[in-house]
């Protein structure tokens, strides 16, 4: 679904206004109604530009992950335009949630748990596709304010660590990064660099193309898509998204059945399992007792 | 050609072929020694991206098939001894009982996932090497070891054997003791298992097999008859309390362990009692070693899901 759709201008023009916004540099023109989440997506007053997303659109398709029972994830197919000579961002993010898990430690010499971590104010699923090298299309403070990579995620972040019942006040930034490891090490958060394809497009505007997998443990929810464009490491225009992930009706009763009526569905649970059991014993031939 | 299923309660998409052969090989093992097969199917199950509590909760529901389909089999053969599995199942619900609350202490101190993993090695290590070697000797013609001579001095454990009040037969078994026994071995074995977080199967098997004296052929059918109840009443409390039994999971598992259990069940009537107590004693000091390396080798990731052990 195609969100804004781009202006037909020459090349050459495209080129001209992508140089004049970056030039205006009008702190007043990030106003907050056009971010909708300022947290993520806000760019400092530093770098902030005039935003001019006419030339910029993005399409994603499908537009809705449907989860089926035999889902194992969802592929995106990215596409858009931009003005020429910018370098594209695209970034994904899940729901808002609040993560606890277990903290692994030793004591007298042997790897167990002796904690619990609490994240909060963590995106469920984060991918961050770019154009180019990171720091080549955006320096690191750029990248923080707008959200590209880790960074502001780290910063966004609330946690609260507890050893043997008492709270930890150091250490916090480890734990920030243990916990985007663990998330990329299940694929739920992703950076990928030089991932997204620039092409030549119609009418003096860019192609961008790229491709996003939603994991299948992708919890089910809204999720925004921002594509931003980048003109000598300053952001320049942004167009956003939403694409939602959503439970098949098979899938949903199921849920629901678990759920809200958790006695039922662990009878028919086990009446499954004891006429699965039983049938395949009954239809097998008894080879006699010892 | 690799069809995947998704798990509405594990939140997760998983390969069809690879649920239904864990699901096979964990049903054979129980077909095979009369366990659950829990003590190995959840790690497996946490390995391939099942959330613990989910992975612990389902296996309880797939155990239910594999185990009622392997006591069926044991029953026809004339394996279960209803009487001593019916004591041993009440000793076992009161022990699990309590077993959860001393959990529940041990995890207010703050020690719980300490003393559960040292009693988890402990336990696997002592009844692993235990029957691991008893069985070797025996192979071996020096001794047979589950029945003693009576021309030997009764041990303090025989005398106490004697000493019990309520004394009844156990034809099936073959075996004369008293209710009391049975019972409070039940008992033990339920806070055990409680502890580990296992249906106690493992644990069932040795107790029946070196304190109850029953011939091992009845001991796999009569542990399969007890794993069966204690997972029927697991599932329904997970399911209703946590929500956390994955049916779509257990049915995947299903497939491979019914068929599974059958196979167990037919090799396990073809093995000498000794060549079953070694192979199952070989599984869990399998096991006990790879839990033992988890214990002393730096874990990938210094967070965990939460759930489980």
């Amino acid at each position: 679904m195609i969100t804004r759709i781009g202006v037909n201008l020459p090349g050459v023009l495209n080129s001209l206004i992508c140089t004049f916004v970056l030039l205006l540099g009008a702190q007043e023109a990030l106003a907050g109604s056009a971010v909708p989440e300022k947290a993520a997506l806000a760019l400092p007053s530093k770098v902030t530009q005039r935003e001019d997303s006419s030339y910029l659109t993005l399409n994603l398709v499908p537009h809705t992950v449907q989860i089926g029972l035999f889902f194992s994830g969802g592929k995106l197919s990215v596409r858009g335009t931009l003005p020429a000579g910018c370098d594209a961002v695209l970034i994904i993010r899940g729901p808002q949630q609040e993560r606890e898990m277990h903290v692994q430690g030793k004591k007298l010499g042997l790897w167990m748990t002796v904690g619990t971590a609490t994240f909060k104010n963590v995106p469920a699923l984060y991918q961050c596709l770019t154009s180019g090298a990171a720091q080549e299309i955006m320096g690191r403070e750029t990248a923080t304010a707008a959200g590209a990579g880790f960074q502001r995620l780290k910063e966004e972040m609330e946690v609260r660590i507890e050893v043997g019942g008492v709270e930890q006040e150091s250490g916090v930034g480890r734990w920030k990064d243990e916990f985007v490891e663990f998330e990329q090490s299940r694929g739920l958060f992703y950076l990928g660099e030089s991932e997204l394809e620039i092409g030549d497009g119609q009418d003096g505007l860019k192609k961008v193309s790229g491709e996003i997998v939603i994991p299948a443990r992708s919890p089910v929810g809204s999720y925004r898509a921002v594509l931003l464009a980048l003109k000598e490491g300053l952001p320049v225009a942004r167009v956003e998204e939403t694409l939602s992930v959503d439970l098949m009706p098979p899938v949903a009763f199921l849920r629901r059945l678990a759920m809200e009526h958790g006695w039922t569905y662990g009878i028919v649970a086990v009446i499954a399992a004891l006429g699965a059991g039983l049938g395949v014993g009954a239809i097998t031939p008894s080879k006699g007792a010892h | 050609m690799n069809p995947h299923l998704y798990l509405v309660i594990a939140g997760n998409s998983v390969s069809i072929p690879l649920l239904v052969g864990l699901g096979f090989g964990v049903g054979l093992l129980s077909g095979l020694f009369g366990v659950g097969g829990g003590f190995l199917m959840t790690p497996l199950l946490i390995m391939i991206g099942i959330p613990p509590t989910v992975a612990a909760a389902t296996d309880s529901n797939q155990i239910v098939a594999a185990s009622s389909s392997g006591a069926l089999a044991h029953y026809r053969m004339g394996n279960v001894d209803v009487k001593m599995g019916l004591i041993l199942l009440l000793g076992g619900i009161l022990g699990g009982t309590g077993g959860v609350q001393i959990v529940r202490v041990l995890r207010a101190m703050g020690n719980a996932d300490f003393l559960i993993k040292v009693t988890y090695v402990l336990m696997l290590g002592f009844v692993g090497t235990y029957m691991f070697i008893d069985s070797l000797r025996a192979l071996r013609g020096a001794v047979e070891p589950a029945v003693r001579t009576d021309t030997e001095k009764p041990s303090g454990y025989v005398r106490l054997m004697e000493a019990l009040p309520y004394r009844t037969e156990f034809p099936k078994s073959g075996v004369s003791m008293s209710l009391l026994l049975p019972f409070l071995l039940g008992l033990l074995v339920g806070v055990l298992a409680a502890i580990m977080g296992v249906g106690g199967g493992f644990i069932m098997v040795p107790v029946m097999v070196y304190l109850l004296r029953m011939p091992m052929h009845v001991v796999v059918g009569t542990s399969l008859f007890n794993v069966l109840f204690t997972c029927i009443n697991v599932t329904c409390m997970q399911a209703s309390a946590n929500h956390t039994v994955d049916f779509m999971l257990a049915v995947m598992l299903m497939l491979g362990s019914v068929v599974g259990a059958q196979v167990g069940a037919r090799i396990s009537s073809r093995l000498k009692a000794d060549q079953l107590k070694i192979l199952l004693a070989s599984l869990v000091l399998l096991v006990m070693v790879k839990m033992l390396f988890s214990l002393l080798l730096t874990p990938d990731h210094l967070l965990a899901p939460t759930g489980g052990h």
